[in-house]
C-alpha cells in the first residue's frame, strides 16, 4: 500500500476537471509513491477514465442528495445526514499528506474543513467557520474570480501553483489509450456516418453552459457553408449534448442539399468517451467556451474558440500553444456573471467570414501575423496562445493592435503576479522581455502621452497604498514591541489599532480605482479574515505578515510599471530619432 | 386526625419558602367550602371542594390506579418532568409515583413531579386532613395564584421540552379559570412555533416611537419570530411638504388626513400580499378606525403600543377600541380612563432596552477620541423641552457639562454646552454618551412644568437605555420606578435642582458608589427590562387571549420532536444541537428546515464541530437544488 495519501476534491464541471490534469501529473512527479484519490461529481465521472496519475476516483452525488432534500420539503432528515456522515467517513478517517480543494464554492469548503491532513490547499473554513483560502495562488484566484477584468492567469497555471515545487506545469492531458473500447466505439460512430480516413474533419462544439456564451447557430451554419464550399473534403461534425440537438438539427437541415453529406450531426448521440476520441480525430475544433474545448486541448487537437458574453478567456482559455481565441472587440466583454444582458450584440461582432478566414489559415498551417495583417476580420480581436517568459500561459494579439492602458496594466500585472506567486522563478524582467510584450502591439504612438500620464497616476495611487501598508506595519510593530516588553498601554494600543483600521479603509478606497489593485485588496481582506489568533500578539503578527505581503505585491507591480514605462519611452525616443534622421 | 405537623416537617426540609408561607397562612379569608368525606373503603377518605367530590367515594385507590395508568399510557413514560394539577387527597399522585417507580426501576431516572394546588387555603386544608408523608419526598408542591407576579409561572417553566401536564377532572371543574390559563400556557409553551409566527411592526411616518419600533422588531427577531417592519418614514418628507402649499390650517389638516388615508390603504395592500399573524402598530402609525376594522375583518390580530403620554397625545380613544390589544406605558389614571370608555383590552407594557444595542463597551472598544468627544463628568442627552431649558440653566457652573440634543436655545448661555451644534445625536452616539459619561442626567420632559413634573409617572426610553449601557443615572423621581426598580440602588434620584446639584457633586467624588449603582442597574435591566422580555410579555398576552384564533399554529410538537430526537440520539453532537434548538423553542413541530438548522449553527460561536460542519454542508447542497 502506498504510504502517502493525497486527496483532490474537484466538484466542478468537465472543463475545469480537464484543466486540473496538469496538476495531477505534477503531484505524481513530486510524490511518486503517493496514492491519489480524486472526488468528482458523478455527471463528470466518465471523463476521469482518461486521467493519468489518479489512483482512485470517487463520486460525490450532490444532485442526488439535493434531490432528497427537495423531496423532504427542504427539511432536515436524519437519513440524509447519516448518509452524508457515512460517506464522508471514508475520507475523514484518513490522515492525508495533502488535500487539494479545487472547487471554488462554499459547499466544498465545508467538505474540506471536515478532513484531516498535514497540509490543505484551496478553499476551506477556519475554526470559527469563516471561509478561508489556503495558498497564495488560491487567494489570487479568489480576487480575480470577483474582478474578472483583472483575470490574467490561466486556471491550469493556478492549479499548478498550488503545489509550489519547481516543475514545469506541462499541459493538460487526456490519455485515450486508457480506454481502448471508447476509441473503437468512436471509430464505429464515425465510419457509420461516412467519415473517411482522409477527410479533413472540422468539428463544431455548438453548446455552452449559458446562452450568452453561445455563438449563433445561424453563424455556425454559415461557417459550415464557407468551409465546405472552399474544400469539398471537409467533413463537419456537430458535437454537443442532448440539449444542443436544436442547433445540430438546424445546421443539418438548413445546409444546402449538395453539402448535406459533408455535415454529420452528432449532438446528443455520443458518450463522453466517444466524444474524446472524435475530438482527437478532428483536425480542428471550432467551439464556444465548452468542456469540449478542453478535451481538444487535452488530446492535442487544434482549436478556434469563440468567446462571447460571460466567457472569461484568460482563466479558462485553451491550455495549449498556438491555439486561437476570438474575442469580440467590445469594451463590455467579458460581462460579469451577474449581468443579465439584454443587448447580446457581442456575438454579432464575430462574423462567420472572419472565423472562416482564421480556420482556413490554421488548417493550411499558415496562421502567421503577416498573413492576417491584410485581412478584414471585422470587429474581433483574435489572440493566440503562447507561454510567457515565466512559463505561464498567455494570450497575445494575433493581429497587431494599439496598446491600451488597460491591456498594458493587465500584462504588467500578470508578469508581476507570476513572479511573486511562483517562488521558483527569478523576478526579473529584462528589457528584451518587455520588448517582446510590446512587439505584439502596433507602433502607433498617437496616444502614448496619455498612457504615460495614466501610468503616472497609477503610480501615485500605488505609492499611497505602499505608504498605508508601511504605516500599518509601523503601528503593528509598536504594539508588538510593547507586548514583548510587557508594558501594554491599552489606550496606545487602541489608537494604533484604529490607525490600522484607517489604513485598511484607505487601502480599500485607493484599491477600488484600478481592477488589479482591487484584486490585491481582496487578497489582503481574505488573509485578514483567515487570521485565527485569539490574542493581540497573534493578531499583530498575522496582520504584520498580511500587510507585508500586500506591500510586496504593490512594490513588485510598481517596479515593473516603472520598467515598462522606461522601455516604452525609450522606444518612442528611438522612433522619433529615426524619424528625425529620416527627415534630415 | 391532624397530619399538618408531620406534613409540614417534610415540607420544611424540602422547600423552606413554602413552609414559611404555610405557617404564616392561617389567617386567610376563607373562600372555599371544604369538607372531608368518608368513602366505602375502610380508612380512606375523600374530600369535597365547593360541593364537588374530588375522589371516588367508592374506591379512590382503584380510581387513582386507572388515572395514573391511563395518563402514562397515553403520554409515554419518557418525560423528564410531570405537572399534576390538583393535589387532592393525593391518591392519584401516590399511584402515579408507584407506576413510575415500577417503570423506571431502581436505576431509572424518576421524572420531577410538580403538583399544583391552586389556592393556599385548600392546600392548608389538605395538609391538615391527609397524610402525604410518603409522597412529599417525590413531589414539589406549587401554589398557583394566577401568576400574579409571574414567579409561580416561572418556576413551572411550561415551555420545557417534553413536559407532561395531568389534571384531576374534579379540579378542572372547580378551578376552571386557573386550569384553562395553565393549559393554554402549557399548550403555547409546548406547541407554539415562534419561527412560523409572522409579526409585522408598523412604524409611524415620524416620531420617537419608530426607534422603539425598531428595537422591538429586533427583539422579535432575537426571540426567533418571523418579524418584519412596515416602514412609512420615507413618506415624512411628503407629509411635511403640504405646508408648502397652504397656510390654512384646516386645509392642511384635511390634506394630511387624506394622505394618511392613502398610507392606510398602502398598509392594506401590503398586508393583503403577505398577511401577518399579528400587526403591532407603534404610536402614530398611519392607521385609523376604517383601516383597523378592515384588518380585523381579515382575521389578523392587531396590537397597538401607545408609547406616549396619554395626557398629551389624546388620539388614543380613536384607536384603542378598534385593536385587539392596546399596550400602554401608563396605568392607574389611564387605565381608569380607558375603562370608563368601556375599553378592556389594555395592558401596561413599560419600555425597555435592547441589550444587542444598548450595551457596555468592551475594554478593547474604548476609543480615546470618542471618550474625549462623548465623555464628560456630567451629561444630558435629550431634546430642549421647556422644563429642561429651565433646569439646565441652573447647572451652568458645572464644569464639563455636556448637553446633547435638538431644540435647545443656542442664544441662551446654555448654547455653550450644547454639543453637535444643536443637531441632536444618533442612537449609536447615545450609547457612547452613556458609556463615557460619569453621570448621566435624565430629566423627563415636560412642556408646562417649570422643571420637574411632581406627578410624573411613566419612565422614558432613556431611563432603561442608560442602565443598559452600564451608565450611572441621576434621574427625576417618577411614580413607576417602584416596585420594578430600587431607587438609590439601580440609579440615583433627585427631587429638585438643589438636590440634583448636591448629588452631582457627591457622585462625582464617590466613584465606587457610582460604579456600584451603575452595575446594579445594569444587571436589573438586563434581567427584567429588555425588549426581548417585552416580546415575551406581549406574546403571552396575545397568545393566551387569542388562543382559539392561533390554535392551528399549535401543531403536534411532541410526537414529531420525540421522533426526531429518537432518530438522532446516537449522534451526540447533532443531538445536542437539535435539543438546544428545541429547548429554545426554535423547533416546535418536530420538523426543522435545513436552512433553520444551518442558520442556528452560524449564529453560535466557538469552534465549528463536525456535526455543525456537516449541517452547513447540507445547507450548501440544498442550495444547489435546481427546480425545472
Amino acid at each position: 500500500m502506498k504510504s502517502v495519501k493525497i486527496l483532490i476534491i474537484n466538484l466542478t464541471r468537465m472543463g475545469d476537471l480537464i484543466e486540473s490534469t496538469s496538476l495531477f501529473r505534477k503531484i505524481k512527479a513530486v510524490y511518486p509513491d503517493s496514492f491519489i484519490t480524486l472526488i468528482v461529481l458523478p455527471e463528470f465521472y466518465e471523463i476521469t477514465g482518461f486521467f493519468d496519475c489518479i489512483d482512485e476516483v470517487v463520486t460525490f452525488d450532490v444532485t442526488n442528495i439535493s434531490g432528497d432534500i427537495f423531496k423532504n420539503n427542504y427539511n432536515f432528515n436524519y437519513k440524509i445526514y447519516d448518509y452524508l456522515e457515512n460517506y464522508l467517513s471514508r475520507f475523514t478517517e484518513i490522515n492525508y499528506e495533502i488535500v487539494f480543494n479545487l472547487t471554488h464554492d462554499v459547499m466544498s469548503s465545508y467538505f474540506m474543513y471536515l478532513l484531516k491532513a498535514d497540509k490543505f490547499v484551496g478553499f476551506s473554513r477556519n475554526r470559527e467557520g469563516n471561509l478561508i483560502q489556503i495558498g497564495e495562488i488560491v487567494l489570487f484566484f479568489t480576487g480575480v474570480a470577483k474582478i474578472r477584468k483583472a483575470s490574467c492567469i490561466n486556471l491550469v497555471d493556478i492549479y499548478g501553483e498550488m503545489l509550489p515545487q519547481k516543475m514545469p506545469v506541462g499541459r493538460v492531458y487526456l490519455n485515450t489509450s486508457k480506454k481502448p473500447d471508447a476509441y473503437k466505439s468512436a471509430k464505429k460512430v464515425l465510419s457509420e456516418n461516412g467519415v473517411k480516413e482522409d477527410d479533413i474533419v472540422v468539428s463544431f462544439a455548438v453548446g455552452a453552459s449559458s446562452e450568452l456564451k453561445k455563438w449563433k447557430k445561424e453563424y455556425f451554419l454559415e461557417l459550415a457553408r464557407l468551409l465546405i464550399k472552399d474544400n469539398k473534403n471537409i467533413r463537419i461534425l456537430i458535437l454537443g449534448a442532448e440539449y444542443d440537438k436544436v442547433a445540430g438539427e438546424y445546421i443539418k437541415e438548413n445546409i444546402k442539399s449538395k453539402f448535406e453529406d459533408n455535415i454529420v450531426d452528432l449532438t446528443g448521440r455520443t458518450s463522453v468517451s466517444e466524444l474524446v476520441n472524435i475530438v482527437k480525430r478532428s483536425d480542428i475544433l471550432i467551439t464556444n467556451d465548452t468542456g469540449t474545448m478542453h478535451i481538444a486541448a487535452g488530446v492535442g487537437t487544434d482549436i478556434v474558440v469563440i468567446y462571447t458574453g460571460q466567457a472569461g478567456y484568460f482563466e479558462t482559455g485553451p491550455y495549449a500553444e498556438n491555439q486561437v481565441l476570438v474575442l469580440p472587440d467590445i469594451p463590455c466583454f467579458p460581462c460579469d456573471f451577474s449581468v443579465k444582458c439584454n443587448n447580446f450584440i457581442c456575438a454579432d461582432y464575430i462574423a462567420p467570414d472572419s472565423i472562416f478566414k482564421i480556420v482556413k489559415l490554421k488548417l493550411e498551417n499558415r496562421l502567421e501575423r503577416e498573413n492576417l495583417e491584410g485581412l478584414n476580420l471585422g470587429k474581433i480581436n483574435p489572440l493566440i496562445s503562447k507561454f510567457d517568459k515565466f512559463g505561464f500561459m498567455d494570450y497575445i494579439p494575433l493581429k497587431k493592435i494599439r496598446l491600451s492602458f488597460n491591456d498594458l496594466r493587465l500584462k504588467i500585472f500578470k508578469l508581476s503576479m507570476e513572479s511573486v506567486l511562483n517562488k521558483n522563478i527569478p523576478d526579473t524582467v529584462t528589457k528584451e522581455d518587455i520588448a517582446e510584450v510590446l512587439n505584439n502591439y502596433s507602433d502607433s504612438t498617437d496616444e502614448d502621452e496619455n498612457i504615460f500620464s495614466d501610468m503616472a497616476e497609477l503610480l501615485v495611487i500605488i505609492d499611497k497604498m505602499i505608504n498605508f501598508c508601511s504605516n500599518a506595519m509601523k503601528d503593528l510593530k509598536s504594539i508588538l514591541k510593547d507586548i514583548t516588553g510587557l508594558r501594554i498601554d491599552y489606550n496606545k494600543a487602541t489608537a494604533a489599532l484604529n490607525a490600522i483600521e484607517n489604513s485598511d479603509v484607505n487601502l480599500l478606497f485607493n484599491g477600488l480605482i484600478y481592477d488589479e489593485l482591487f484584486v490585491l485588496n481582496i487578497m489582503y481582506k481574505s488573509c485578514k479574515q483567515s487570521i485565527a489568533s485569539y490574542d493581540l500578539f497573534g493578531f499583530c503578527v498575522d496582520s504584520l505578515k498580511n500587510f507585508s505581503k500586500y506591500k510586496l505585491y504593490l512594490q513588485n507591480y510598481k517596479r515593473l510599471i516603472v520598467e515598462f514605462n522606461e522601455e516604452i519611452r525609450r522606444n518612442i525616443s528611438m522612433k522619433s530619432d529615426e524619424k528625425f534622421n529620416l527627415n534630415r | 386526625m391532624d397530619f399538618f405537623k408531620t406534613n409540614l416537617e417534610k415540607i420544611k426540609r424540602k422547600n423552606i419558602n413554602l413552609y414559611n408561607l404555610l405557617i404564616s397562612g392561617n389567617n386567610l379569608d376563607l373562600e372555599f367550602n371544604l369538607a372531608v368525606i368518608k368513602t366505602k373503603k375502610d380508612g380512606l377518605n375523600s374530600l369535597r371542594i365547593n360541593n364537588i367530590t374530588i375522589h371516588s367515594v367508592y374506591d379512590p385507590e382503584s380510581e387513582a390506579v386507572k388515572w395514573a395508568k391511563a395518563n402514562l399510557d397515553v403520554s409515554g413514560h419518557r418525560s423528564g418532568r410531570i405537572i399534576i394539577f390538583g393535589l387532592g387527597a393525593g391518591y392519584h399522585v401516590k399511584k402515579m409515583i408507584k407506576e413510575l417507580l415500577e417503570i423506571t426501576g431502581k436505576k431509572g431516572r424518576m421524572p420531577v413531579i410538580d403538583v399544583i394546588e391552586p389556592a393556599l387555603e385548600t392546600l392548608l386544608f389538605l395538609l391538615k386532613n391527609f397524610d402525604f408523608s410518603d409522597i412529599l419526598d417525590y413531589i414539589n408542591i406549587i401554589i398557583y395564584d394566577n401568576g400574579k407576579d409571574g414567579e409561580p409561572e416561572k418556576s413551572l417553566n411550561l415551555s420545557e421540552y417534553n413536559l407532561l401536564l395531568f389534571s384531576l377532572p374534579s379540579y378542572q371543574k372547580i378551578f376552571g379559570d386557573i386550569y384553562s390559563l395553565i393549559f393554554k400556557k402549557y399548550t403555547i409553551g409546548q406547541l407554539f412555533n415562534v419561527s412560523k409566527f409572522k409579526i409585522s411592526v408598523v412604524q409611524p411616518i415620524y416620531g420617537g416611537s419608530s426607534t422603539i419600533g425598531n428595537y422591538i422588531h429586533k427583539a422579535f427577531l432575537n426571540e426567533g419570530y418571523n418579524a418584519d417592519i412596515i416602514d412609512f418614514s420615507h413618506f415624512y418628507q411628503a407629509y411635511k411638504s403640504f405646508e408648502n402649499y397652504t397656510t390654512n390650517s384646516a386645509d392642511l389638516e384635511a390634506l394630511r388626513q387624506d394622505f394618511l388615508n392613502v398610507l392606510g390603504e398602502t398598509l392594506m395592500v401590503k398586508i393583503r400580499e403577505n398577511p401577518p399573524d399579528l400587526l403591532l402598530f407603534m404610536a402614530q402609525a398611519p392607521v385609523n378606525r376604517t383601516v383597523l376594522s378592515k384588518i380585523r375583518e381579515m382575521g389578523i390580530k392587531t396590537a397597538y403600543w401607545f408609547v406616549e403620554d396619554f395626557r398629551l397625545m389624546t388620539y388614543w380613544d380613536k384607536i384603542a377600541p378598534f385593536v385587539d390589544y392596546f399596550f400602554t406605558i401608563q396605568k392607574d389614571d389611564f387605565s381608569e380612563r380607558l375603562k370608563g370608555l368601556g375599553i378592556n383590552n389594555y395592558y401596561y407594557m413599560e419600555l425597555a432596552c435592547l441589550p444587542d444595542f444598548h450595551r457596555k463597551l468592551n475594554t478593547y472598544e474604548i476609543d480615546k477620541k470618542d471618550m474625549d468627544f462623548y465623555g464628560s463628568g456630567v451629561s444630558f442627552a435629550g431634546a430642549g423641552y421647556y422644563n429642561r431649558r429651565n433646569m439646565f440653566l441652573k447647572l451652568t457652573n458645572i464644569r464639563g457639562l455636556k448637553i446633547w440634543g435638538r431644540d435647545w436655545d443656542m442664544n441662551s448661555p446654555l448654547g455653550l454646552f450644547i454639543k453637535n451644534n444643536n443637531n441632536g445625536f444618533t442612537e449609536e452616539e447615545a450609547v457612547k454618551i452613556y458609556n463615557y459619561s460619569k453621570i448621566n442626567i435624565n430629566l423627563h420632559s415636560s412642556s408646562y412644568h417649570w422643571d420637574i413634573n411632581p406627578e410624573g409617572d411613566f419612565l422614558n426610553p432613556r431611563f432603561y437605555e442608560i442602565m443598559g449601557c452600564g451608565g450611572f443615572q441621576l434621574v427625576d423621581y417618577r411614580k413607576y420606578m417602584k416596585p420594578e426598580f430600587e431607587p438609590g440602588k439601580d440609579f440615583a434620584v433627585f427631587k429638585d435642582i438643589i438636590d440634583l446639584k448636591r448629588k452631582i457633586e457627591y457622585y462625582l467624588e464617590h466613584e465606587d458608589e457610582r460604579n456600584e449603582i451603575a452595575r446594579h442597574g445594569y444587571e436589573k435591566v438586563g434581567k427584567y427590562h429588555t425588549y426581548e422580555r417585552r416580546v415575551r410579555d406581549i406574546m403571552d398576552i396575545v397568545l393566551i387571549n387569542s388562543f382559539d384564533s392561533f390554535k392551528s399554529k399549535f401543531i403536534s410538537r411532541r410526537v414529531g420532536i420525540d421522533k426526531l430526537l429518537d432518530e438522532i440520539k446516537e449522534n451526540e453532537e447533532l443531538y445536542n444541537i437539535i435539543k438546544s434548538m428545541i429547548d429554545k423553542g426554535l423547533i416546535r413541530g418536530g420538523k426543522v428546515s435545513v436552512d433553520e438548522l444551518a442558520e442556528y449553527v452560524k449564529s453560535g460561536g466557538g469552534r465549528l464541530s463536525k456535526a455543525e460542519a456537516i449541517l452547513l454542508l447540507i445547507q450548501q447542497i440544498r442550495q444547489k437544488i435546481t427546480i425545472f
